[in-house]
């Protein structure tokens, strides 16, 4: 799927090769907005269109709000823009929710009409690219960002900032402000190779070995699958399902990353080591960082960020929350999903006081970590059974079902594959704690050797094609 | 100045690191055919296990079974010379395929008849059908997808805590065991999925596809009959389980193709779908009757 399909790999190459060349200097731009827009009609030929509109709005609008004389027309721009980007995202976001609750009745002779438009699918990365256009609007209008006086030049790197193929379907959500200025033309010189290098088998190794085997591994974590299975199998489904959404989106991420390096681009981290957080606050500095970012600037902060006192403040961080839940989609369970983190958020904030403080003895860091990782894979379990019956069954099995002496093969097949994981995280987590990199050691040979692991497994051990997690949102 | 990406001493630790897990792949991979233990396998590694066998390491089988899960719980011991190439998940479509691909014939081909508006699982078609991949696999075993690294790890884990049984002990032992009862929460599952009409433009689609393998397959010589398998009588009654059938015997009909049943008798299952080891055997061995193909152990 995308990153993962030889026909678009392929297409990325042969792009790339010619995209250096000095006939297309003064093209790139336009070959990197057509090669995007292939790519994505190859994964969603029938909503090409309204990505298309998407852009072109949001290009006019961001034009406007830059160019118009007066106030008042800015205003209205700005607000009419970020009007209709909201308004894609809820109608094909909560469509099907729409539907299932409008009666046919009430539709009366139009009813066909409607219910077809109310069951259109949901557009890949249409979460995703109304907020780059969201973050166009504002930043311009905050005066940020100044569109090019040239329309055709504005239209086109709009264009981009909106369709480029490594971040449309699944981010990471980059701001306008940190985007636009890297769009000119590119030489061989502007590619970051370690990056690329680096960021490219990561996040392959990340994606299909780790995160598409534990798929498989990790299916039984389904209503009625996981009934009737010991205490210690059912933690490490769990367990296996926190492993794997980490090692699909912040492996699709990465790939994301190395794949614009190539182009000569540079995109925000969205993951930095998050399941060694030391905190709530701390996690969401860690996972999904420009979603976090995101929500921080054009959300948090208008709606008086920390500035009204603890009460507002609270409430705040709580609604953030939950609209953050609800932006992966249209269930309960993700605003659920959002109120958990809300609230421990909120209880973290009660129990020190808005800081948390820097010395503390190590049983109170560790403990901290540890209840951050418990609450956010629990957590998980919103994304993974979209019922929330269906949580509250798997707790209950929990509690109930007896422990089972030894590991099943099953479970040994979870523990292996999230070791790698365990290790990335425990490598970073020494060189936070200011110990030398362990692949460093031995003159090198221990990153070599690391290397040579990963390189062999994604030859030998890839797992079936899965597709990402986060392009459902 | 930017540091330099591959030095000499990367390159030639990456290559021997690489030498060196190569070596240690081909070390683990058994000299003697050994089934996997339970849970090793994920579904999909299964399917390509299966598909690679079948493809590259079974010699013209008398007779091969293809289906569901459903026909997947028949025990191999029991089916004798009929080969097992049910698919856990997937439809007697992926299996026939996989038949006209190989490159010689069962005289029989039995097809499960209740699960045949599952497409065929095109993905691992072309995983196994690709001429590429396909001669470095008969060529390489570490290239099979029953010797990737990571499952020879976990097998030969197991292994040293249980030393593997052959088939026909590992079969003493389950028929010996306790049948396992009924789960009533996957029970209630497959009943519901059970009062669900199949869609009836998408079974025709189907079984128009199902017809032309059959006939392909007819006009190379093979026999084709069927299998209805049984299951409980909630979900045999079923509004899902009674357009199936009818659909699929007015298209193969008794006159034309030969039909196996269950013998008769109470039916044990695991959730209303899947029989229990013994109920399984206990149909294997009356398919390998019924088909002529040797008297079986009891």
């Amino acid at each position: 799927m995308l990153f993962t399909s030889w026909i678009v790999l392929f297409a990325i190459f042969v792009t790339w090769l010619v995209y250096f060349s000095p006939w297309f200097r003064t093209r790139q731009l336009i070959l990197l907005v057509v090669l995007s827009l292939g790519v994505y009609a190859y994964e969603a030929p029938g909503v090409l269109a309204l990505l298309l509109a998407s852009a072109l709005t949001n290009a006019m609008a961001a034009y406007r709000v830059a160019n118009a004389t007066d106030a008042a027309a800015r205003k209205t721009w700005a607000v009419g823009g970020v009007a209709f980007n909201l308004l894609v995202l809820a109608f094909f976001k909560y469509n099907r929710l729409l539907a299932d609750s409008i009666s046919a009745q009430w539709l009366g002779a139009q009813g066909d009409w409607i219910q077809t438009l109310l069951l259109l699918p949901l557009p890949i990365g249409v979460s995703f690219y109304t907020f780059h256009g969201i973050s166009l609007l504002v930043d311009t209008w905050r005066g940020h960002y100044r569109p090019s006086p040239l329309p055709g030049r504005h239209l086109g790197q709009t264009l981009l900032y909106l369709c480029f193929f490594p971040q449309l379907v699944a981010g990471p959500i980059t701001k306008a402000n940190y985007f636009y200025p890297q769009i000119g033309p590119k030489t061989w010189a502007d590619i970051d190779a370690s990056l690329a290098a680096r960021s490219l088998l990561m996040g392959y190794f990340l994606k299909l070995v780790v995160a598409n085997n534990l798929a498989n591994h990790t299916f039984t974590l389904q209503y009625p699958y996981f009934l009737g299975l010991p205490k210690n199998e059912l933690l490490l489904l769990l367990l296996g399902f926190s492993v794997q959404i980490f090692a699909d989106f912040a492996g699709y991420s990465l790939i994301a990353i190395g794949l614009a390096a190539l182009f000569g681009y540079r995109l925000p981290d969205n993951f930095n080591f998050p399941y060694i957080a030391r905190s709530f606050s701390d996690f969401w500095r860690r996972w999904h960082i420009s979603l976090s970012s995101w929500l921080r600037d054009y959300l948090y902060f208008p709606l008086g960020g920390n500035r009204k006192g603890p009460w507002r403040t609270g409430l705040n961080l709580w609604l953030v929350m939950v609209l953050g839940g609800l932006w992966h989609g249209a269930a309960w369970s993700y605003a659920i999903w959002g109120a958990w983190h809300g609230f421990a958020l909120l209880a973290e904030r009660a129990w020190f006081g808005g800081s948390i403080p820097t010395q503390r003895p190590v049983w109170a860091r560790v403990g901290h970590g540890v209840l951050v990782f418990v609450v956010v894979t629990v957590g998980w379990l919103l994304f993974k059974l979209p019922q929330f019956n269906h949580v509250l069954a798997y707790l209950q099995e929990l509690v109930n079902a007896p422990w089972q002496t030894g590991l099943s093969n099953r479970s040994r097949a979870i523990l292996l594959l999230s070791l790698p994981v365990l290790l990335y995280h425990l490598r970073q987590w020494r060189r936070e704690h200011g110990h030398r990199d362990p692949l460093d050691g031995a003159g090198g040979w221990v990153r070599a050797l690391a290397v040579a692991c990963m390189v062999y497994l994604l030859m030998f051990n890839s797992g079936p094609d899965t597709p990402f997690i986060y392009f459902q949102f | 100045m930017k540091p330099q990406l591959i030095t000499r001493k990367s390159a030639w630790g990456l290559a021997l690191g690489l030498a060196a897990l190569a070596v240690l792949h081909a070390a683990l991979v058994p000299r003697h055919d050994l089934p996997l233990p339970d849970g090793v396998l994920t579904i999909h590694q299964a399917h390509r296990v299966q598909g690679e066998d079948y493809l590259l390491r079974v010699r013209a089988p008398q007779a091969v079974l293809v289906g569901s899960s459903l026909s997947e719980t028949l025990p191999q011991v029991a089916l004798g010379p009929v080969h097992n190439l049910a698919l856990s998940g997937g439809s007697a479509h992926s299996g026939l395929a996989i038949i006209a691909e190989s490159s010689t014939l069962p005289a029989l081909v039995l097809i499960e008849a209740n699960v045949l508006d599952r497409p065929a699982d095109d993905a691992l078609l072309d995983d196994l059908f690709s001429p590429l991949a396909r001669l470095v696999k008969a060529a390489c075993a570490v290239c099979l997808s029953r010797n990737q690294p990571l499952t020879l790890l976990l097998a030969h884990l197991s292994w040293a805590r249980l030393k593997p049984l052959s088939p026909e002990e590992a079969d003493r032992r389950a028929q010996a065991a306790t049948p396992e009862p009924t789960n009533p929460a996957t029970f209630a599952v497959q009943l519901e999925g059970a009062r669900l009409r199949p869609d009836a433009k998408h079974l025709g689609q189907q079984l128009g596809l199902l017809r032309q393998r059959v006939q392909a397959l007819q006009a190379r010589g093979v026999r084709v009959a069927f299998v209805e398998l049984p299951q409980d009588a909630q979900i045999e009654g079923g509004v899902r389980h009674q357009a199936m059938m009818s659909a699929v015997r007015a298209g193969f009909p008794d006159s034309q193709y030969q039909w196996l049943h269950w013998p008769g008798g109470a039916v044990r299952t695991r959730d209303g779908a899947h029989l229990i080891y013994l109920d399984g055997h206990r149909m294997a061995r009356h398919i390998r009757t019924t088909l002529g193909l040797g008297a079986p152990a009891a």
